[in-house]
């Protein structure tokens, strides 16, 4: 039976557009669905950023966008996610847009490390913890030849010296562009603070690789230190999603936006070809088929929050009963303290190195790794510099030149510090359909999640940590915030875990439903544990590969990937 | 451009000396000033902006920091308006009067008065959003730098 399409990809963030980028390039007929849309355009939204109320939040550029109300953003004010009493609500959140929530990353890039892969055989199962880590069915070696196409792809600036070999996990090619430049506050404090020592671990500050060029790249410009990565970057300098929707289009895919999936159905064999869907507003209207819509290869790339929501609706891929199990993300946390001299916060990207010493180690056996991060934005997150202008003029009475002089006095030495955890697999933590429904009637995500204590206590390690840093650096007395306190980071990751065994995972090692042979799931929904990186470099490394087994599965001519 | 009339050409004037000696800035934009100027009047500080000038007026020719920090800073009525001046000059940032609990839910003007924010610059840094500088210009110590104050 001809299909409408060779491969309908769901979902337009990082790993459906680099997919349907590279099927589409080897002629396949692509059709991307993407729930949001292209609007508001990158200069409308530096503007309605600008303009925007103070907090400014993840949501601040797209306050003019229409499609809220029709496919909800959980970084809109809609209160989207549906949270079980006790509870708090799950902290981190995504775009619905076309190039995903990759519009409001800080552009980092580390990849995963050898042990990150194989946790349970280096480190057992931790003593906390019920199911225990298990091994992806993947080795670091396997990935590393596509981290490198990843790094090409997304346009990495990095520094080969400082992350060749890093934890046993070598790089066999050089990062694409050389690194992202550290800020004069990095600098110093690497002088005062490289090879020390704190809990057996060797303190020393490395550049953080970045999909942010450090030069023209990709027809990109180089990053002018504009500051505002979170939540976009005014100049395109920074990776997102829609590099490759637009290159995926190029090659001849199509993109229909405002459209919602609502269900896939699968064939009597277990095959899914049928794909329905919902649109509303007039985008792109006059050439869109009705729903339903056929595909020889049906790929869901909708984060690992949306990925599991349709599974469940359709009742797919979950023989195994995993579906929506260990939902995971990052415990990120910040402290506040000041240096001993000015460090000139508030220039250049929010943060561009970091200290990797302790995201592995024999004690991770006992508790999560952790990555810190060095930060260029001052105490912002705690008001400044507005607070700071409001308490010196209503409380120290300071104007003029006074004022000026305070207010530098009072900022120039501001830093932050923020870590993030590994968040250990719990099945306890996982989405699931809510009896509630959005505006075109389909489920809304029931999100559960609390921090295992395996994580609690590498939060406790990498606040003690920053303790110690801030101590070196002159601070005496730091804001570490509440005790067990922490944000969410973005980085959602875990409901549709890979494995060999198909009555314990979602997925293969290809990323292929165990259920379904022409169901890939492509996204930081399959990951089986996740380390402390932040994880998009890698979730760009499996589409990448998981476009390459797709696309042999079509019979379509491939690239070799060395 | 709408044509002003004398009050309130008079008010412009007296709105920008005051400012300039508010934030330490000599040469502000006058088109700032006036949108500043039309925020504040049309904002809850309209009242006591009133008084502000007028007390800024009496000052005489001779006004200085000192002077205003004597005559009108030292008001408890008057201080959040004098506060919400410097605050619109050095990030465009209105505060929110009504909304004590939350002293900073701070709303913005336009695109052209958030860009214009001074007291960026008067630290060292640039607006969040446009930096105006090259590739790497954050490795080194800041070209309009500060200097702190001595012990």
């Amino acid at each position: 039976m001809k299909r409408d399409f060779d491969v309908i990809v769901i979902g337009s963030g990082v790993a459906g557009a680099i997919a349907a980028y590279r099927l589409a390039k080897l002629n396949a007929r692509v059709l991307i669905l993407e729930a949001g849309n292209h609007n508001p355009s990158r200069a409308q939204m530096v503007g309605g950023y600008a303009t925007a109320t103070l907090p400014k939040s993840l949501h601040s550029p797209y306050v003019q966008i229409t499609s809220d109300k029709d496919a909800p953003s959980p970084d809109s004010s809609i209160n989207y996610y549906d949270t079980p009493d006790g509870f708090v609500r799950f902290r981190s959140t995504y775009e619905r847009r076309t190039g995903g929530a990759t519009w409001h990353w800080l552009g980092h890039t580390p990849r995963m490390l050898r042990s990150d892969f194989k946790m349970k055989s280096t480190y057992g199962g931790g003593p906390d913890f019920p199911d225990g880590f298990v091994d992806w069915p993947i080795s670091y070696d396997d990935l590393e030849p596509w981290y490198c196409e990843a790094e090409a792809e997304l346009g990495v600036a990095g520094s080969d010296a400082e992350w060749q070999n890093l934890f046993h996990s070598p790089r066999s090619k050089p990062f694409p562009m050389s690194m992202i430049w550290p800020s004069y506050s990095d600098r110093w404090i690497a002088g005062q603070i490289n090879d020390k020592k704190f809990e057996g671990s060797v303190y020393r500050v490395l550049s953080t690789p970045s999909a942010r060029n450090s030069t023209l790249y990709d027809g990109r410009p180089p990053c002018a230190g504009n500051s505002i990565c979170v939540p976009l970057c005014p100049i395109g300098a920074k990776y997102d999603g829609a590099v490759h929707v637009a290159k995926a289009v190029e090659k001849g895919a199509t993109l229909w936006e405002q459209t919602v999936v609502t269900r896939l159905e699968k064939d009597k064999d277990s095959s899914v070809h049928k794909v329905e869907f919902a649109t509303y507003g007039d985008l792109n209207k006059k050439n869109r088929r009705a729903s339903p819509v056929t595909a020889e290869v049906v790929i869901i790339a909708a984060n690992a929050i949306e990925t599991p929501k349709l599974l469940l609706i359709s009742e797919l891929a979950n023989k195994s009963g995993k579906v929506g199990f260990y939902l995971m993300d990052h415990l990120s946390k910040s402290t506040y303290g000041k240096a001993s001299e000015p460090l000139f916060p508030f220039r250049g990207p929010p943060s561009t190195s970091g200290i990797e010493s302790f995201r592995d180690g024999e004690f991770r056996r006992e508790y999560a790794g952790f990555r810190l991060s060095l930060n260029n934005d001052g105490w912002g997150r705690k008001g400044s510099p507005y607070a700071d202008i409001v308490d010196l003029v209503t409380n120290e009475r300071r104007i003029g030149m006074e004022l000026q002089q305070a207010l530098f006095d009072r900022i120039g030495r501001q830093l932050r510090l923020s870590c993030s955890v590994e968040v250990a697999p719990d099945p306890a933590n996982r989405v699931e359909l809510s009896t509630m429904k959005d505006a075109l009637g389909v489920f809304r995500p029931k999100v559960t999640f609390a921090a295992p204590q395996y994580s609690l206590k590498g939060l406790a390690h990498a606040t003690s940590t920053m303790k110690n840093m801030f101590e070196i650096l002159g601070e005496k007395s730091p804001d570490l915030g509440e005790v067990g306190a922490f944000d969410g980071a973005g980085h959602i990751m875990g409901t549709c875990r890979m494995g060999d065994d198909a009555s314990k995972s979602v997925v293969d090692a290809n990323c292929c439903s165990h259920d379904h042979h022409n169901l890939f799931l492509l996204g930081a929904a399959v990951f089986p544990s996740c380390g402390s990186p932040n994880p998009t470099l890698t979730i760009a490394a499996l589409a990448l590969r998981g476009a390459d087994h797709i696309a042999k599965h079509l019979g379509l001519k491939t690239m070799q990937v060395v | 451009m709408l044509k002003r009339s004398p009050p309130q050409k008079e008010a412009l004037t007296t709105f920008l000396e005051l400012s300039r000696i508010l934030t330490g800035v000599n040469g502000l934009a006058v088109d700032l000033g006036r949108q500043y100027l039309d925020r504040l009047s049309s904002s809850t500080f309209a009242p006591s902006l009133q008084q502000v000038l007028e007390r800024f007026r009496s000052l005489g020719k001779n006004a200085d920091p000192d002077k205003v920090k004597q005559h009108i800073l030292s008001e408890a009525t008057l201080r959040p308006t004098i506060c919400q001046i410097i605050l619109l000059w050095y990030t465009s940032g209105m505060q929110d009067p009504s909304d004590p609990a939350t002293p900073f839910t701070i709303h913005f003007g336009t695109q052209e008065e958030y860009f214009s924010g001074l007291g960026w610059q008067l630290i060292g840094a640039h607006v969040p959003g446009l930096s105006g500088g090259y590739f790497g210009h954050w490795r080194y110590r800041p070209e309009n730098e500060p200097e702190e104050a001595g012990d």
